[in-house]
């Protein structure tokens, strides 16, 4: 991030302040594509751990 | 009784120089035809600069007495009660004088190993000082104390026990290593070999429990849930994907009637295993019909991440250079115990992490750098669990304003918390502070969605409280700063 200057870091601030009072509103705002893309890379984790195949879950291991 | 215990002496000393001379030694006690995990023992004693090894006689340790007990003993030819306990320090230890240490040779103490009277397995609880090799790699390391003939004696290290191939197995010695780092940095209470044995239960496979034939999965998460430290199971068919981490290709052509087992080809392997190696978490690796723990990570001179295993088979601080070109690739599965209460898994604290700074700096003129990055790549997700405590300890180190440091420290937050840290790579390379931001969940939280604890921006750090309360400002530098990671 290049250098800010006072009044920079201000405004950084003002906006900053802004975004952070209403954290679903801020994200709301994201594209709509990008949202999607969280959504589904999220519904992969809760799956990754109801999806792990029967011959991994049943290995024997020693 | 077998010749094992000697009536006459506490201890010996051994001082072996040459590589034969610590050969011998090893094959006293293994037959000296193949290598066998004791070797690696030595080489790390010696890698270390072992200058003096004492050999405690009659040693009666906890969790060998436990096998003995449980299984040995109850054999019409049996093994000696006893074991033997390998001390090795870097300095030249007195014979005359092994009473009184003196604090010099104290400190050159590099751990201990515990040598069993079995016919297989001779390596028992075991921990070494890491070999000078791994200097600035990540491990998941304990303290472990020792009373030396009245010495008190330190060392830090990765726990290491070998299978004895009839009463323990590789997926025992695993669950092990798991359970000592556990019980050694007070998570859980100590738990003997035996007793994990016992934990493991019958019902869940078709054979008999003795000999042991080895665990499944399912009688592996049981035992670790006994441990209180139930595991996740990630399988490497289906690893989750997350924001930020390239998605790897599979090499199948799209009408492939066989699928290339993803343990050959799945790079999102290598972050999973580093969030929980970076949060001080072994983590135990199922691969065909073995089962091995990685105990940490480093990077190697072109950058590609090598892992360090404590494998039963080979022994401690076995160095692995990739996942794809090791020994049992293609690797299967992937388990982590946990504190219980850890519901929260690091991959979709990350995502969610990647979503608010996205956001943030999407909608903030003097962050567009920064979405850039994060989009790009040039800014990269670090993700580590932490206790409260130790989290709120360290941010004194990372930041200089005594106002975001009492708005931290007074964040009232659960006891495990995930941190999630976004790394300028460039600043990274030039070993900089590197941190442009930081976010932190609550370990308790469900996989969507989870709430927000704490953010931290270039020029602010913001506090959300529970209990709906309003969230807390506090302004500060739009510099980088410190990661609390080794190695990122």
């Amino acid at each position: 991030m290049p250098e800010l200057t006072g009044e920079e870091l201000a405004r950084l601030r003002e906006k900053l302040a802004e975004l952070a009072s209403d954290l679903n509103r801020t994200l709301g705002r994201l594209d709509e594509t990008a949202r999607q893309d969280y959504r589904d890379a999220e519904k992969s984790v809760i799956d990754a751990r109801r999806m792990v195949e029967t011959r991994e879950g049943l290995l024997r291991v020693g | 009784m077998r010749p094992w215990v000697h009536p006459d002496l506490s201890c010996w000393v051994r001082r072996p120089q040459s590589e034969q001379d610590w050969a011998g030694l090893a094959a006293e006690y293994t037959g000296g035809e193949e290598r066998r995990p004791l070797n690696q023992v030595f080489d790390v004693a010696r890698e270390g600069g072992c200058r003096t090894v004492v050999i405690e006689n009659r040693y009666v340790d906890v969790d060998y007495r436990s096998e003995f007990t449980a299984f040995w003993s109850l054999k019409f030819d049996n093994q000696s009660p006893f074991a033997r306990r390998f001390h090795f320090f870097a300095a030249d230890l007195d014979e005359n004088r092994l009473h009184d240490l003196s604090g010099e040779e104290k400190e050159s103490y590099l751990g201990y190993s515990i040598v069993r009277p079995v016919p297989h397995g001779r390596v028992g609880r075991t921990v070494l000082s890491p070999p000078p090799e791994l200097d600035g790699a990540t491990l998941t390391e304990i303290v472990d104390e020792v009373s030396f003939f009245g010495n008190p004696l330190r060392v830090k290290g990765v726990p290491f026990c070998e299978q004895d191939s009839e009463f323990l197995r590789c997926a025992h010695a695993a669950a092990w290593i798991c359970h000592y780092t556990a019980a050694r940095r007070g998570h859980v209470g100590r738990r003997s070999t035996a007793e994990i044995v016992e934990l493991s239960p019958t019902a869940l496979s078709p054979e008999r429990a003795l000999p042991s034939q080895g665990l499944n999965h399912n009688q592996l998460q049981v035992v670790f849930g006994a441990l209180d430290q139930p595991a996740l199971l990630y399988g490497l068919s289906h690893l989750p994907r997350v924001v930020g981490v390239e998605d790897p290709v599979s090499p199948d052509e799209e009408d492939a009637a066989e699928e290339t087992p993803a343990g050959l080809w799945d790079t999102r392997m290598v972050s999973i295993i580093c969030r929980y190696l970076n949060s001080g978490f072994p983590v135990l690796i199922g691969a065909e019909d073995h089962a091995f723990v990685l105990v940490g990570w480093r990077r190697d001179d072109e950058g590609q991440v090598q892992f360090v295993a404590c494998d039963d088979r080979v022994g401690p601080y076995e160095l692995i250079p990739s996942p794809f070109q090791h020994y049992k690739t293609p690797w299967d599965s992937i388990m982590i115990p946990l504190p219980p209460k850890v519901y929260l898994s690091g991959e979709s604290a990350e995502g969610r992490a990647h979503e608010i700074f996205r956001s943030f700096a999407a909608q903030t003129e003097q962050l567009r750098d920064m979405e850039e990055g994060l989009v790009v790549g040039s800014i990269e997700l670090r993700t580590t669990l932490r206790t409260c405590a130790s989290y709120k300890h360290a941010v004194g180190e990372l930041t200089r304003s005594d106002k975001i440091l009492r708005l931290l420290r007074h964040a009232r937050l659960p006891h495990w918390v995930w941190v999630v840290e976004a790394h300028d790579r460039k600043l990274c390379e030039a070993a900089e502070p590197c941190v442009v931001a930081a976010a932190i969940f609550d370990s308790t939280a469900f996989d969507s969605e989870p709430p927000l604890d704490i953010l931290a921006m270039p020029g602010m750090t913001i506090v959300y409280p529970p209990d709906e309360a309003d969230n807390v400002r506090s302004d500060g530098s739009a510099k980088p700063w410190g990661s609390l990671l080794t190695v990122h």
